[in-house]
């Protein structure tokens, strides 16, 4: 069973939205039965993901992002998934076509920054990336 | 987030509270350059009551561990828990610094 929230967050697409974008991801978390433990992981899916929609989808600064939540349960086992949807109506960017970021490296090869969207992808179970006309849409799913 | 910082001993103690998010992970850079600039380059970071971290967080602290490290200092850990100590696991950045339990453990301190 999936149930789709109708609830969305329209926002521009800027840091500076991060705590309104936060509080209504977790809003919707706790209203669709989402465990609390994934609060953290899910916080920081969700920068990682606002920042990255800001910094790339639109380089020039000053565009829209929209968020929903769904939640998709198998009645038989009471196991569920939480999904994180994140729209923006920028320049095409697939954030899961980069390479990984070599985590292995030592401080001096190490260049500041790049490691946000593996981040994300290392702490959500499933992350799917659609373009779709002119918009890109970013899914993470979590499992609870 | 919240930064007390003291000295103890050679080390700079900084205690970390709160999150380090693409907001407020600046603050804990200036404060690594403000020691730098004291001439205060052997910096432990205590995390125990830092829940959050991001890789806005991890920017912040590798930039700052590179500064540092080029002026002959360094910046070591010590608290690491839950989520904060995923995200360091994740990173590769625990296997790159110096991480102990607790600042009782810092060699020297």
């Amino acid at each position: 069973m999936t149930v789709e929230d109708n609830i969305a967050l329209h926002i521009p697409a800027s840091v500076e939205r991060l705590e309104e974008a936060r509080a209504f991801v977790g809003a919707r978390a706790e209203a669709l039965g989402v465990p609390p433990t994934l609060t953290m992981k899910l916080d920081l899916v969700l920068e990682e993901l606002l920042v990255n929609v800001g910094s790339y989808a639109y380089p020039d600064g000053g565009g829209d992002l929209e968020i929903c939540c769904s939640v998709e349960s198998d009645d038989s086992d009471g196991s569920g998934s939480f999904c994180l949807r994140l729209c923006d109506w920028g320049v095409h960017f697939d954030p899961l076509a980069k390479d990984d970021p070599d985590v292995q490296a030592d401080m001096d090869e190490r260049t500041v920054g790049g490691l946000g969207i593996f981040l994300a992808t290392q702490m959500a179970d499933e992350c799917s990336y659609t373009r779709t006309g002119n918009r890109n849409e970013f899914k993470a799913c979590f499992s609870f | 987030m919240k930064i007390v910082n003291e000295m103890k001993g050679a080390c700079m103690l900084v205690s970390v509270e709160g999150r380090m998010d693409a907001l407020t992970a600046p603050e804990f850079e200036k404060a690594c350059a403000d020691f730098l600039d004291q001439g205060k380059t052997n910096v432990v970071v205590d995390f125990a009551l830092l829940e959050y971290i991001s890789s806005a967080g991890l920017r912040s602290i590798l930039a700052s561990a590179k500064k540092l490290k080029s002026k002959g200092g360094d910046l070591r850990f010590c608290g690491l828990t839950g989520m904060v100590e995923e995200v360091f696991r994740i990173s590769g950045f625990q296997a790159m610094f110096t991480i102990v339990p607790s600042f009782d453990d810092i060699a020297g301190s």
